[in-house]
């Protein structure tokens, strides 16, 4: 037995002991509830737009022009933003996996460089939109609101920018850290 | 559906040991991540059956699917650097040797040393594949395949050497 093949006869004697621990049924079970868990997500979105829309007739918004317009920057920017969210997560998962090593590679970098236009080019966009439009809704705030409700909104919405912000910069770093990383695999 | 579900069965039964060694190789030996690991590679293997058609061999496949996801999931959860980790070894049988336990010890700090490449191409070796499948796995050609293998294995064998 020549030094190699003493390794692989190690390696091969390995115990099978977690065999057990996993079952294919459970396996597939958890499956069923990943995907169960994705219709929930899409499902609250649906409800979270109706919510809106809802909203939006109940204040009568349609009465006034600047607060339609408002409502339609900062409705048209979060939808956009978070619906384009879940189409790459979705295609980030729907890369096959089956394909060689080299290929998957591959399709996972053009998958991150894609990313790159979502972050760099209709992030900063949305968040304008959003931005203004909120901007736009803000003297409706102040003659409608009571002045402690009125600073509260502008407030969380500052904090909400600044918390978002951060969130994204995070993201963006991971993601240029992993697609550095891939293109440099050896 | 049924019969997808016992083409599963079959497969999980069949390569679950050869892909939980791959992902414990990947994971430098710490068995809950290859756990991790072992499960979202045959979650990926269950929601991908329908659409497999024979193109390539099943096992290598599977092989493709361990690989891509090791590299992928690694990479993300930071888990990944070239320098040995906590090992959680796995505890052999009552009639097995200390040294034995030792040289895995040994295997799994050099093969933690390895580049990603370096480190798949190696762990599909000592599992017995043939260069022509590992080939096909990482998608280079079997000659430059050869070469890497002969380079690998001598850095393996130099290093549990001196380890």
């Amino acid at each position: 037995m020549n030094e190699f093949e003493k390794l692989q006869h190690t390696w091969e004697s390995q115990p099978n002991e977690k065999t057990a621990q996993i079952s294919a049924q459970s396996l597939i079970k958890k499956t069923g509830d990943i995907q169960k868990g994705y219709r929930l997500t899409y499902l609250i979105l649906i409800i979270t737009v109706l919510v809106v829309i809802l909203f939006y007739f109940y204040i009568s918004g349609y009465q006034n022009t600047t607060v339609s317009i408002a409502f339609a920057l900062m409705g048209t920017a979060l939808f956009t933003r978070i619906g384009l969210e879940f189409w790459c997560r979705h295609k980030l998962i729907t890369i096959n996996p089956g394909q060689n090593v080299e290929q998957y590679k591959n399709a996972v970098i053009a998958y991150y460089k894609k990313r790159n236009y979502v972050h760099y080019l209709v992030t900063p966009l949305t968040l304008a939109l959003y931005i203004s439009g909120f901007t736009m809704l803000l003297p409706f705030f102040k003659v409608s609101l009571s002045y402690g409700f009125y600073m509260y909104i502008f407030i969380s919405f500052i904090m909400l920018c600044i918390v978002g912000g951060v969130f994204f910069i995070i993201q963006i770093r991971k993601e240029q850290k992993m697609l550095t990383e891939l293109i440099d695999f050896k | 559906m049924e019969n997808l579900k016992t083409r599963f069965v079959a497969i999980h039964e069949a390569h679950f040991q050869k892909v939980f060694r791959l992902c414990m190789g990947y994971a430098s030996g710490d068995q809950n991540e290859a756990q991790d690991l072992t499960q979202e590679v045959f979650i990926k293997i269950w929601q991908n059956l329908k659409d497999f058609r024979q193109e390539a061999n099943i096992s290598t496949w599977i092989y493709r699917i361990t690989v891509n996801t090791c590299l992928l999931k690694i990479r993300k959860e930071k888990k990944f650097k070239r320098q040995p980790l906590n090992f959680d070894i796995p505890v052999f049988e009552n009639n097995t040797t200390p040294d034995r336990k030792l040289l895995l010890d040994k295997m799994y700090r050099c093969i933690a040393l390895l580049n990603q490449k370096d480190k798949a191409i190696i762990i599909m070796t000592l599992e017995g594949l043939e260069q022509k499948e590992i080939a096909a796995v990482m998608g280079v050609s079997h000659e430059a395949l050869r070469v890497k293998v002969h380079r690998i294995k001598k850095k393996l064998i130099k290093c549990t050497s001196h380890e």
